[in-house]
């Protein structure tokens, strides 16, 4: 029984992963120039100097506090609310970036002759194991809002300062390596 | 037979012949000769079990084993050339490939041999199940080459993915209606002498309308001319998906 489970798992896995090949978008025309066009920019340097402040407003306690302490409910309200959607959208760019450079990994090592299927593996899990983690704490905040996730502010901009190293060492090739070769 | 099987059959050999004749027009043949090649053994197959069937039925059956044994073993060949189709300019990808395709076989083997060795799993009793086994070997290397066309973005010809994706329907769907056919027995026949060549005839469709119009091969365009050291790239990205990671968790602690 549990043979011909298998069997039809298979078949209909196989089946899935056919349509989901066929409904990706621009899969024709995909290559490596695709990620320069996305917005993997580094962020600029008026950004550097607005990005801490921006963190202590998305998660920090001061504007709460003094919501909390001199506006009605409806504000307090409508504060968390605007609040919620700001944080929920900084982590949604957080992952994209991720995302972006994880992309960028595999769409230049694709092509090497050196690949390492373990290393490959170990990589992969880690990506996933971030894109769960990101994931987990966007359901912390849209189950409790910004507030619930007060200790985040120093580690949320360790997080971005982290992200924005590995997204500048993607972008320049040669920072990964000193060793290129031309085939 | 009724006259819907026969036009379908028809039908088949008529869309086969098309395929082969556009493939012998554009010169198709020397890019996937295997490929080309099964269809051809397909196509004459198809003509001489339709004489076989129409005159000298009692031969039919034991000709029709021998015969889907033999695609079975061509269809082999097609496999190996969609992963080279694909992959074969993606050496990283295909090293991915290999070494996942290796893991797994040894897997099934693994389990087939330990299942057969204790008597609960026969590896094949009758040609039914040793068709559905051995359909089920290629589904999953087709399963492992999706995933890692999907994991590496892997950029896919209209040509090749036509190709791809219309064995992969065929193969997917042998596996399920093999399996249908030998858990539910001979009571299944009728519904399976069906649905099988509609399940092929759609795998037919989609290589005339994804082969009709010949394009170049964007993966061509997408080689890279730098190769980077992977290890150091490899190294980097893990090492900063890591500590962000641990960042994340400290996020969730106040």
């Amino acid at each position: 029984m549990s043979g011909t489970l298998t069997l039809f798992a298979i078949g209909f896995f196989l089946i899935a992963s056919l349509v989901y090949l066929l409904r990706r978008r621009g899969s024709e025309e995909e290559d490596v120039r695709w990620f320069r066009d996305r917005d993997l920019a580094i962020p600029t340097a008026q950004f550097e100097d607005h990005r801490k402040e921006q963190l202590d407003r998305i998660f920090g306690f001061e504007d709460w506090d003094f919501i909390r302490n001199s506006t009605s409910n409806r504000i307090q309200q409508l504060f968390l609310k605007e609040r919620k959607a700001i944080a929920l959208s900084w982590l949604s760019q957080l992952r994209m970036q991720a995302r972006a450079g994880m992309d960028l990994h595999v769409a230049r090592v694709r092509a090497s002759e050196e690949l390492e299927p373990l290393s490959e593996l170990r990589l992969a899990i880690d990506y996933y194991a971030f894109l769960a983690k990101s994931g987990f704490i966007a359901v912390i905040v849209l189950i409790g809002g910004p507030m619930a996730l007060r200790g985040m502010v120093g580690q949320a901009e360790s997080l971005s300062n982290n992200l924005r190293g590995m997204l500048r060492a993607a972008m320049e090739p040669q920072g990964f390596s000193q060793n290129t070769r031309i085939r | 037979m009724s006259s819907y099987a026969l036009s379908f059959w028809l039908a088949g050999i008529a869309l086969e012949g098309t395929i082969l004749v556009r493939a012998l027009v554009v010169g198709w043949f020397k890019k996937c000769p295997f490929f080309f090649g099964y269809l051809v053994c397909v196509f004459v197959q198809d003509l001489f079990f339709l004489a076989v069937y129409s005159f000298k039925f009692k031969y039919y059956p034991p000709f029709y084993w021998y015969a889907e044994f033999f695609s079975l073993l061509m269809g082999c060949g097609v496999t190996w050339e969609i992963f080279r189709l694909i992959l074969g300019r993606y050496p990283g990808a295909g090293r991915m490939a290999r070494n996942v395709l290796a893991i797994v076989l040894l897997l099934v083997l693994s389990k087939g041999l330990v299942g057969a060795w204790n008597g609960d799993i026969p590896w094949a009793v009758t040609m039914v199940e040793l068709e559905r086994n051995l359909r089920a070997i290629q589904a999953l290397s087709l399963i492992v080459l999706a995933v890692l066309i999907v994991y590496y973005r892997v950029p896919l010809g209209r040509y090749a993915k036509g190709i791809f994706v219309g064995y992969g329907i065929f193969i997917a769907t042998m596996v399920v209606t093999l399996t249908l056919r030998s858990s539910i027995g001979q009571p299944f026949q009728a519904v399976w002498v069906l649905l099988q060549p509609h399940c092929y005839a759609a795998s037919l469709g989609i290589w005339c309308f994804s082969l009709w119009r010949g394009e170049p091969s964007p993966v061509e365009q997408a080689q890279s001319k730098i190769e980077e050291d992977y290890q150091s790239l490899a190294v980097l990205t893990r090492r900063s998906l890591v500590q962000a990671r641990e960042f994340l968790g400290k996020a969730t602690r106040p």
